[in-house]
């Protein structure tokens, strides 16, 4: 009666290179994915604010740049990028991992890494160490100087796609076995995929919990910029506040949410949400937040599920760790 | 080699397949008249009957409320028969009020004679049961004649020996229910009737060794402070495991039961929609517990299935028959990303959105069914069973195009009726159109029914002696019948002829019945219009029989 699964639902979806962990342009990306070198002072990587442990994010409300400045919004998740078309919280215009890879290099708005200020000490670092004299000619086979920030964004990018979340409890319920995931979030996956009650998968729905979309969840009355969210690239008053659906996979990790880490826990964004958001009066609010009863037990229902689907092999997988020697 | 050691392993999927699908049929409706034997109840051939039941609401004269269907409806009636896979159910009445009350005894009379059409045992149950033996005498003299009804004495006082003696010397044979307190009572033919409870430990095998025993009762009274509720465990599926294991323990030992009671806020939640009431969002024993009930889990366990798992049901009769060529509705974990429905004049595909639905037949047989609507996530999604599956067990799964399916059991048939309502939810007026032959000649068609919004009514059919009506009745599950004489069609007791049947023509999955309504119906008023077909009953919907007199 329960039910079962065929294929590996995910992988059934990705594109193969997003699985290609050990191809050399990921390996080479893995290296800079963590190296401190890439920022102005040193003392920030890709890594700073996308931790393993924390299904990359870094557990802050506000991301911090190297020289310490705060970003307006949090780290966003990495897994599962390769099935995404936008990247970033608000900004439509990055379609690719490349295009996003360079921007925390040289934001200056606040800045992220600072790659700017030191670009071409950090090319003739990349020329002399002997990691990545062996790795770029390999990943860029026939280019006569392969050490250019393209394709030290190619390589991240390429590392980035083999960051695949797909096997919690959740997804082993869902491939036949009925024990993996407990009978509080079988409830709980009940009311996250019912239509008429929470209707949460309206906005995260697919593989990745996530419509792509951008919405409204009526956080503030009023947005003030820089955080108005697409109404930033768009200047239309109905993107005010307009933020993109982040994927749910390995969300117990990823505290605190929303775009800008003001909610603290599980159990808080499902309030809420239940109430229709907290600001009411927002004429922008996506029609989708209605707002819903919930009782205790589906409250705690809810949270069971959502923590069901995280990815214990994720955060332990070691082809996703810091490969520098300690 | 190879080849041997691949057949016998289909060969042990199908059996398995089979074997789990066989267990997914409708309990044996009443086949009266009954005698006890030993511990077991027998029906007229001798085979073991069990009931498998739940309480009524009390029997009133009270109208049934605009837009309700009521507690006693038939509509209620055979949700309890095919979608709860009951085979009786308790009957509360007035004692009083049926001995004084010419009107209300006729009504009590009437909810039997319908029960009994759709396939249940009724157990008569008046209150207060210490009447006089004149009381029970006359029930007895006014039931006496009908096999497929127990009665009920049971009492807190010890009158069940002197109500038992006081049915027999009316002529009256059949089985009577009374309390395991009363035991032995000097009669061949007694049910004995104990308190099923959370809060004391399972001994009513010790007296089902002996006798018949009918357990009823198990309703967690979640709103009150009881021993009950605080045995009940707080946890949603400990509870349900609870419960599912009280009723397995009462299967294993042969005992009949009666659970809780079909009225709302006990295992249902409305008495127009009859959706069973569930446990998941939670309770405070004490407090108003709002729509929470046992009534999915019992389900559940009547149809041997998941409470979260998939349901296949037949798309107008709401069973678990599907016929094929008929339109059936899957619920549950569907998965769909998005509500999608089909564009006009659209041929139905065998993909919507993500998902798609195969059906497994009973010789192992897969296929995609056209499908005619989805909804987004936990939801419904219609589809037509191909013409060509093999009748027998079948596995249902939603295929989603990710690879990852939920299933589910049901059993296909040549033959399984359902009538469409102008809801489309199997229940209130009937979806047909009325065709009327005028004296002179002229013809005039219009609706059966009229909807306004969700809203539906049924409208007069101004029938005469002088005028040929007939109703082309939408439906499907019976394109499939042999001919007109496999039709039994009523409206209210009255047989009615079937003119025509078959496919419905630019309707995937659609039957039309014509029948003729007969003049014995003028003036009936609004009633219920059933039908079986081979003996396969449909749902119930309702029409309006009107005019001239």
């Amino acid at each position: 009666m329960r039910r079962s699964l065929a294929l590996v639902a995910l992988g059934a979806v990705l594109p193969a290179s997003a699985i290609r962990a050990g191809s050399v342009k990921a390996q080479l990306g893995r290296y800079l994915f963590y190296d401190r070198r890439m920022s102005v002072n040193q003392t920030t990587a890709c890594a700073t604010c996308h931790r393993q442990e924390l299904a990359f994010t870094d557990g802050r409300a506000r991301a911090q740049g190297a020289t310490g400045q705060l970003h307006p919004r949090s780290a966003m998740s990495l897994v599962n990028l390769a099935l995404n078309r936008a990247f970033g919280w608000s900004d439509p215009g990055i379609h690719s991992l490349e295009e996003q890879a360079l921007k925390p290099m040289f934001a200056t708005t606040p800045t992220e890494m600072g790659l700017g200020a030191i670009r071409e000490d950090f090319l003739r670092l990349l020329r002399r160490d002997p990691t990545y004299t062996e790795l770029f000619p390999q990943a860029f086979p026939n280019q006569p100087d392969p050490y250019t920030i393209g394709n030290v964004a190619q390589a991240l990018a390429a590392f980035e796609r083999t960051i695949v979340s797909r096997n919690s409890p959740w997804d082993r319920f869902h491939m036949g076995d009925a024990t993996a995931i407990s009978e509080a979030a079988k409830r709980g996956e009940i009311l996250f995929f019912l239509d008429g009650g929470p209707s949460c998968f309206r906005c995260h729905n697919g593989v990745n919990f996530t419509d792509g979309e951008y919405h409204n969840t009526a956080l503030y009355a009023a947005y003030v910029a820089p955080n108005r969210g697409l109404f930033e690239f768009t200047g239309r008053s109905a993107d005010l506040g307009r933020f993109k659906t982040p994927t749910l996979r390995n969300i117990d990790l990823t505290a605190p949410y929303m775009h800008d880490g003001t909610v603290a826990t599980l159990e808080e964004v499902l309030d809420h949400y239940a109430a229709g958001g907290r600001a009411h009066e927002n004429p922008a609010k996506d029609k989708l937040m209605h707002g819903f009863p919930m009782t205790p037990q589906n409250r705690a229902d809810l949270a069971a599920f959502l923590r069901s689907l995280t990815d214990e092999d994720l955060i332990h997988n070691r082809d996703f760790a810091d490969p520098w020697p300690k | 080699m190879k080849r041997k050691l691949l057949y016998a392993v289909l060969m042990a999927l199908l059996s398995s397949l089979w074997l789990r699908a066989a267990e997914l049929r409708p309990t044996p409706g009443p086949a009266g008249p009954y005698r006890v034997s030993a511990n077991r109840i027998l029906d007229r051939v001798g085979r073991s009957y069990l009931i498998r039941g739940t309480e009524l609401a009390a029997v009133t004269l009270d109208p049934v409320k605009p837009g309700d269907l009521g507690a006693l409806s038939a509509s209620a009636l055979v949700t309890i028969r095919q979608r709860l896979n009951m085979n009786a159910v308790r009957l509360p009445f007035g004692a009083v009020e049926f001995q004084e009350n010419a009107a209300y005894a006729s009504r009590v009379a009437e909810i039997v004679r319908t029960a009994n059409r759709l396939d249940l045992l009724v157990v008569l149950a008046p209150f207060p049961a210490d009447e006089p033996s004149s009381f029970w005498t006359g029930l007895g003299r006014s039931f006496r004649d009908n096999p497929n009804v127990f009665f009920s004495a049971v009492s807190q006082s010890a009158v069940s020996q002197s109500a038992v003696t006081a049915i027999r010397a009316a002529g009256a044979q059949q089985p009577i229910v009374a309390s395991a307190q009363s035991f032995p009572i000097d009669d061949e033919n007694v049910i004995y009737q104990t308190d099923a409870s959370y809060a004391t430990a399972r001994t009513e095998s010790d007296l089902a060794d002996r006798v018949p025993v009918l357990a009823v009762g198990l309703d967690p009274h979640l709103s009150e402070h009881s021993a009950e509720c605080a045995a009940f465990p707080s946890d949603p599926a400990a509870a349900t495991s609870m419960l599912q294991a009280t009723l397995e323990y009462f299967d294993a030992h042969g005992i009949s039961w009666m659970v809780s009671a079909f009225r709302p806020g006990q295992l249902i939640t409305d008495t127009r929609t009859f959706t069973g009431t569930k446990l998941d969002n939670g309770w405070t024993c004490g407090e108003p517990p709002g729509a929470v009930g046992i009534g999915l889990a019992v389900l559940a366990h009547l149809w041997h299935s998941d409470p979260h798992g998939l349901f296949t049901v037949n798309g107008d009769a709401g069973n678990f028959y599907l016929a094929r060529g008929g339109r059936a509705t899957a619920y549950g974990p569907i998965m769909a990303d998005r509500a999608m429905g089909l564009r006009p004049g659209q041929a139905p595909p065998t993909v919507l959105g993500n998902v798609s639905v195969r059906i497994t037949d009973a010789r192992g047989i897969a296929r995609l069914a056209p499908l005619l609507y989805t909804g987004g996530g936990w939801a419904w999604l219609n589809f037509v069973v191909p013409d060509d599956v093999a009748a027998g067990p079948a596995e249902i799964a939603i295929v989603r195009t990710d690879g990852s399916l939920a299933h589910g059991r049901s059993i296909i048939a040549d033959v399984a009726p359902g009538l469409r309502s102008a809801s489309f939810d199997g229940r209130g007026p009937a979806l047909g159109l009325v065709s009327q032959r005028m004296p002179d000649g002229s013809v005039r068609t219009f609706e059966a029914s009229r909807c306004a919004g969700y809203d539906c009514g049924t409208v007069p059919l101004p029938l005469s002696s002088s005028v040929v009506t007939t109703v082309r009745l939408v439906g499907s599950g019976f394109r499939h019948a042999d001919s007109k004489l496999d039709f039994q069609l009523t409206v209210g007791d009255v047989a009615v002829p079937v003119l025509s049947f078959g496919p419905l023509l630019g309707e995937p999955g659609t039957d039309q019945v014509t029948v003729r309504l007969t003049d014995d119906l003028i003036g009936y008023g609004e009633t219920d219009l059933v039908m079986k077909v081979r003996g396969a009953l449909s749902d119930v919907v309702r029409i309006y029989c009107g005019a001239a007199r």
